[in-house]
């Protein structure tokens, strides 16, 4: 319960812990060269806070590392009203793929890492599926 | 740390860690406030340099009584009367029970600001306000007793159950703090990822009672496409309250079975005359009762498939509907059965009828020759092996 009590004489601290509540991508699955949207949710993080985004390559499935990709860029990002919002294109290739990065295959699990330095508090998102070309249905 | 007693105070002299960062020439009082300042102020600043020492912050503090020369810090190690700074707090509690303070820190230190909250006195009494930058509530010549902050939010939104089945009431419940009974609350339920303004799939008008918030919704869906849809979506459910200014939603989706056919099936592949063979018809976010017609057919590559019967149809048992198939036998079919007679291949299709039509199709069942009904070497005919023509 949000209520915390003290009697005259004394003073009392109370510690609010901040919180990413969640953080999602606007789709479960994209494509190369697709817009997605990162959405970040908050409790108890002031508006005006920055909101700092990181990609990165999931590598449980190759049971390797987790490789940063980017950071977003663009206007700077911030929490209002507990939310944040920011869009990203998906562009792995040809900067990316088989390069620096070592991207393998042709689809990729990627997630966002949420960081918001003051307060401090960090949220990881879950997996966007990411193929690099879309899917073509024979009739 | 300690500090040092002596006359009353001209001036204190403070370094390292004052509340605002500084010393406390930094914190915005005028020099010339420090000597023969009334008691009452003396005392708020004590009470902040307490309050940094409950903190566990480190302070360097000299109360130093001679006439203002010049600002010093310095480490007195030779005062004859030193009093522990606990001590001193515990002895003016005692003599001063008309004041409360509240401050609201992140655990890394840093104040919270911007929240509401109201402050409830010991006789009832409210006052609202906002947390302001030093996240502090600080209360003066109040009358004695319990005073409480209560912040004004949603604390968290959660589904009553995890899975349900379109058709089913969909219920949320709310905790809530610092709204009265009657506070009106909006809850708008969404598709999980789409939950930006208009991607509503339904809202619904609530009030708060007792910190609670409840509310049931439906899901149904808009448009042909989302009608077509099978298998399992997630639906998250956004409380708020305030025109928005307070807002929680449910951190787990509700997963909701859309109809769905799921399986066609044979309980065998390959019957011989006089088998029976059972066909499933499992049927996802349906309610039970649900029926399930079913035709059966036979396949034939050169002169096209040809229907059989119709069978049922039959109702469904929780999420299955069991049809019973013989081949080659002489019993009449009743309500849910069918006779095949002729050895071949055939399959069957299972449709339940409703606001949008589901429709699927089993895999081949393969009657065998019947070698007792001629004589002939089944090997040699070529109703025997699947996919003949």
């Amino acid at each position: 319960m949000a209520k915390y009590t003290k009697t005259t004489g004394g003073w009392r601290l109370v510690l609010l812990e901040p919180q990413i509540t969640r953080a999602y991508w606007s789709r479960r699955r994209s494509w190369q060269g697709k817009e997605v949207e990162l959405h970040v949710e908050t409790r108890y993080v002031p508006d005006g806070a920055k909101l700092t985004l990181e990609i990165w390559e999931d590598g449980t499935d190759e049971g390797k590392g987790d490789e940063l990709i980017t950071e977003v860029s663009g206007e700077s990002h911030t929490i209002e009203n507990g939310r944040g919002k920011a869009s990203w294109t998906i562009a792995l290739d040809p900067d990316t793929l088989g390069k620096d990065l070592e991207l393998e295959g042709d689809s990729w699990e990627l997630y966002f890492v949420a960081r918001i330095d003051a307060p401090k508090v960090t949220g990881r998102s879950d997996l966007l599926y990411v193929d690099l070309q879309p899917l073509i249905v024979s009739m | 740390m300690s500090i040092v007693r002596g006359e009353p105070q001209a001036r204190w002299v403070l370094g390292a860690a004052m509340r605002s960062g500084g010393s406390l020439a930094g914190s915005g009082l005028p020099h010339e406030a420090w000597s023969n300042e009334p008691r009452g102020s003396t005392r708020e600043l004590v009470d902040a340099m307490l309050d940094d020492l409950r903190l566990g912050k480190r302070l360097l503090v000299t109360i130093d009584t001679r006439p203002l020369v010049t600002t010093l810090v310095r480490v007195d190690t030779n005062a004859d009367d030193i009093v522990d700074l606990a001590d001193l707090a515990e002895a003016e509690s005692e003599e001063d029970d008309t004041w409360v303070e509240f401050v609201f820190e992140y655990p890394d230190g840093t104040k919270v600001s911007g929240l509401d909250y109201i402050l409830l006195g010991p006789s009832n009494t409210e006052a609202p306000g906002t947390l302001a930058a030093n996240g502090t509530i600080t209360r003066r010549g109040v009358t004695p007793g319990d005073y409480t902050v209560v912040l004004e939010e949603i604390e968290y939104a959660v589904w009553e159950k995890h899975r349900a089945s379109v058709g089913d009431e969909l219920k949320v419940i709310a905790r809530t703090s610092g709204y009265p009974d009657g506070t009106a609350a909006t809850v708008k339920l969404y598709r999980e990822r789409s939950e930006s303004p208009g991607d509503e799939l339904a809202t619904v008008q609530v009030d708060v009672q007792a910190d609670v918030i409840e509310a049931t919704l439906a899901y149904e869906a808009k448009g042909d496409e989302q009608d077509d849809e099978s298998g399992v979506i997630g639906l998250v459910a956004e409380v708020s309250l305030d025109g928005g200014r307070a807002w929680s939603k449910t951190p787990r989706a509700l997963q909701l079975q859309l109809p769905t056919l799921a399986a066609v099936r044979w309980s065998k592949a390959r019957v011989a005359a006089g088998d029976a063979v059972e066909l499933t018809v499992e049927a996802l976010g349906y309610p039970p009762g649900t029926e399930v017609a079913i035709e059966l057919w036979r396949l034939d590559w050169i002169e096209g498939d040809s229907k059989l019967c119709d069978i049922g149809p039959v109702p469904l048992a929780g999420t299955k509907a069991i049809a019973r198939c013989t081949y080659g036998g002489s019993a009449s079919a009743g309500a849910g059965e069918a006779a095949i007679e002729a050895c071949g291949e055939y399959y069957a299709v299972a449709t339940i009828e409703g606001s949008a039509t589901r429709t699927a199709r089993s895999e081949l069942l393969w009657c065998v020759y019947d070698e007792r009904s001629d004589g002939d070497d089944p090997s040699t005919d070529p109703g025997d092996s699947p996919g003949a023509a």
